[in-house]
């Protein structure tokens, strides 16, 4: 029996949700998604805030709501532990008032936690005497008291200072953790913290898999700036394919029809002049942005091909590259992944 | 900048203190024991006090619903009954006591009935009073705790939310969440309506009449003291004086918002 | 412009009539000759050609304003003692006190004992005002209801079967349609004196005016007597 069980379709404003999610007792799912995906409002909608327009929604092996058969229990009523990306913590009650919230909650149970989560000596303080990652593990302590069947969180490390980060990953990856579902934009927090992750754009699950998976074959655009990698569509024919913009790729192996081009940043090589040598597809591209990231530029780039090439800030500085720079663009067909969609 | 900005401060304190310190400076200090042990200024100050607090009270249990109907729901009709709420605050109150009295007198509109089939009658009777007292004072307190429902809308769904999710059902979560946030703009109106209903005169005399010991409250009985004795009339501007204060003061810091 | 709208402004908020030709003297007067003045200004302004600006108040109120120097040229009131101190004042007119009902008598009222019934509702002036004080020279039992600050706010409560009986004025029965006079009562034991006091030139000539033949016979016909 699984902890959570979601096969429905709800509607709220401009934004449809469509997902088909399911999460085991055991384990912590992610919900990767860029902000207005849906992220929150699929939480809202799991904890009873939101209700479906049709489908299905399951906790605990119960069904909580169905809008075909009318059946619909409210929050109270359900087994989740909701922690807020605001973190809505209670301004009037203490640390341990917070924690102790939940009806049948008792002392022990609140000490307990505030131990875990090294909250012990913040137990009478007020919220607004909290800093951020404080306030984040009693949220999270506040939850969990409740014995939830699924917990939700809602960008959980947002900035939060290493101690709270440690203390709260070691709660959640505890044996005795909830069934977790988290939602986030960091790829990152959810290559960290979970088993499983379910890319989430304008509503619908655009991808999902273990996090290796996804990154290794990201099916989207998001999915593959998320992974740092260039994606691009195309149509092949042969060892051809041709892109929205009309641009030949050449590729390593043949393919047929719609395709997904994949090139690491590092793959793209930058020169002055136009260069010779192997590498099958060449052009000539103009620079939109420079981004340094960690140790190396990343080279944002337009033309017939629009990529973003990652080099060394000596290469920048010898090619003299500047936002406006003309540069010279190669790529090997044999770093050019194709994936048949 | 900030020289101009303390004068005008200082200026609108002169005009509040002014008259207290007109009225300090004529108080004949000597009589005033004898003034105020008197019957006429100790029923004054006990109907004062029983009109004023009894309203105070009305006011809690009616105006909570109407903010919160106002503030949290959305009711069709609520422009109208906003502006029949800032009604009692525009209309002089003399004007608001003969409303009353066409509508609750004896032969008013609602009156007539209550006379005919219940014995009932409010003109000349504390309740009387107490109900004019009540439709002055209701707006402040409505005003204040919608306001407060309003600003603080979105962060009290936020909160009624996850209270519960965490389990707690609807009167549990109103009793310990919304009830609590609210507490301090509740404090802060239902002072200003009692102080409103303490000071009460022009709707009480229209619609209670004025009889000491029963209807006589403390500015009423000041009223006419200043026809007659205008040392007694200032003997008991002294008591009302001191009543507001005494009430008004301590709750400053606590329940006026800031907290 | 401006000044003549102001101006007119100012007669209409005291109750004058509408000429602005030629101001006359200003008189404050109790209230409860609010319903003979104006037809005392009526006809003095034909005899002399300026019209009065009448002022009404409780007559403690205008005392106080006159006090604190107004503008004024005659003073009005049932009260002697308002009146300053060095000012000629005479008597022009005399109003006594009647036992009143509400139109057609509802709650069947025979006589001024009825005025000490707890099952009646009783309105009857203020102590501190002098209708009151003429009332409780009367020296009846009264269990009043309420005690109104002006003997307006009395007809008042009468007018609209708020009350079922009280003590007015004689000139209040007979100038306000919905009160009655209870038949066959006397209460001209207790009555009230009004004095004009003339406190300028022009103020004399109104004053004087007030006590002659033609000012008796308006004052006879709103009830008032010598």
């Amino acid at each position: 029996m699984s902890a959570l069980s979601l096969a429905g379709m709800t509607r709220m404003g401009d934004l449809r949700l469509d997902v088909d999610l399911v999460v085991e007792p055991d384990e912590t799912v992610a919900v990767l998604g860029p902000n207005g995906a849906g992220k929150t409002s699929l939480l809202r909608l799991l904890a009873g805030l939101l209700s479906l327009d049709s489908g299905a929604l399951a906790i605990g092996g119960a069904t909580v709501d169905e809008p075909g058969t009318g059946a619909f229990l409210p929050p109270h009523l359900r087994r989740v532990g909701w922690v807020p990306q605001d973190r809505l913590l209670f301004p009037h009650l203490t640390v341990a008032g917070n924690v102790g919230f939940g009806p049948g909650v008792d002392a022990d149970r609140v000490a307990g936690l505030l131990d875990a989560l090294g909250l012990t000596g913040l137990a009478y303080r007020r919220p607004d005497e909290c800093s951020g990652g404080q306030a984040q593990r009693v949220a999270l302590a506040r939850a969990l008291a409740t014995d939830p069947v699924v917990l939700l969180l809602d960008e959980p490390s947002a900035a939060l200072d290493v101690e709270s980060r440690h203390l709260i990953n070691g709660v959640l990856t505890a044996a005795e953790a909830p069934a977790t579902l988290l939602v986030t934009h960091d790829p990152v927090e959810a290559a960290t913290l979970a088993d499983r992750l379910v890319v989430l754009e304008n509503g619908a699950v655009s991808q999902a898999g273990s996090p290796r998976e996804v990154r290794s074959r990201p099916k989207t655009r998001y999915v593959a700036s998320l992974a740092g990698l260039n994606l691009l569509e195309a149509t092949a024919s042969g060892t051809v394919a041709v892109t929205a913009l009309g641009t030949r790729v050449v590729l390593a192996e043949p393919a047929e029809g719609p395709v997904h081009l994949v090139v690491p940043p590092t793959a793209v090589a930058l020169h002055r002049s136009a260069p010779d040598g192997s590498p099958r597809n060449v052009w000539q591209a103009g620079v939109t942005d420079l981004q340094p990231a960690f140790e190396r530029i990343r080279v944002v780039l337009d033309g017939p091909l629009p990529v973003v090439a990652e080099v060394t800030p000596a290469a920048v500085e010898e090619l003299g590259l500047r936002v406006g720079s003309e540069v010279w663009a190669a790529v090997k067909a044999t770093e050019v992944a194709c994936h048949a969609i | 900048m900030r020289r101009f900005l303390l004068a005008f401060a200082g200026l609108a304190v002169v005009l509040l203190a002014l008259p207290i310190v007109g009225l300090l400076q004529r108080m004949p200090w000597s009589s005033l024991p004898d003034l105020l042990g008197d019957d006429v200024t100790l029923d004054a100050l006990r109907v004062s006090l029983v009109v004023s607090l009894v309203a105070a009270l009305v006011v809690l249990v009616l105006g909570t619903p109407l903010a919160w109907a106002l503030g949290r729901t959305d009711l069709p009709g609520r422009r109208i009954v906003r502006a029949l709420v800032v009604l009692p605050m525009v209309l002089p109150p003399v004007v608001g006591g003969a409303a009353l009295l066409f509508a609750l007198g004896r032969r008013g509109l609602i009156g007539q009935w209550l006379d005919r089939w219940f014995g009932l009658t409010l003109p000349f009777t504390l309740t009387g009073a107490i109900v004019a007292a009540t439709f002055v004072a209701l707006p402040f307190y409505v005003i204040a705790v919608e306001g407060a429902l309003r600003t603080a809308r979105r962060e009290i769904d936020d909160l009624e939310g996850v209270a519960s999710t965490l389990g707690a059902p609807p009167l549990t979560v109103l009793r310990r969440i919304t009830l609590p946030r609210l507490l301090p703009a509740m404090g802060a109106g239902l002072a200003l309506a009692w102080a409103r209903a303490l000071g009460e005169f022009g709707a009480t005399i229209t619609f209670a009449g004025n009889l000491p010991g029963r209807t006589q409250t403390l500015p009423l009985a000041t009223f006419l003291a200043l026809q007659s004795e205008p040392e007694r009339a200032l003997a008991l501007s002294l008591v009302m004086l001191a009543v507001a204060l005494a009430v008004l003061l301590p709750l400053r810091d606590r329940w006026l918002p800031g907290r | 412009m401006l000044a003549r709208s102001f101006l007119l402004a100012g007669l209409l908020l005291t109750g004058c009539g509408s000429g602005i030709d030629d101001p006359g003297p200003t008189v404050f007067a109790a209230s409860s000759l609010t319903d003979v003045l104006p037809a005392l200004a009526e006809a003095w302004s034909e005899q002399s050609g300026t019209e009065p600006i009448l002022v009404f108040g409780g007559s403690n109120h205008l005392a106080a304003q006159l006090h604190d120097g107004a503008p004024v040229d005659a003073f009005l009131t049932a009260d002697p003692g308002l009146i300053p101190v060095g000012v000629v004042d005479v008597h022009f007119a005399s109003n006594h006190l009647v036992l009143a009902v509400p139109a057609g008598n509802p709650a069947q009222v025979t006589g001024p004992d009825d005025l000490g019934r707890d099952d009646l509702r009783v309105a009857v002036c203020a102590a501190e005002v002098p209708c009151g004080r003429a009332t409780h020279a009367l020296g009846l039992p009264l269990s009043p209801d309420t005690e109104e600050i002006s003997v307006r706010a009395v007809v008042t409560r009468l007018v609209l079967d708020e009350a079922d009986v009280g003590i007015v004025y004689a000139t209040d029965v007979l100038v306000v349609e919905g009160i009655d006079e209870v038949p066959g009562t006397d209460l001209t034991s207790a009555g009230v004196e009004y004095r004009a006091a003339p406190l300028t030139a022009a103020g004399n000539r109104f004053v004087d005016f007030l006590v002659s033949d033609a000012a008796l016979g308006i004052l006879r016909n709103h009830g008032f007597s010598e």
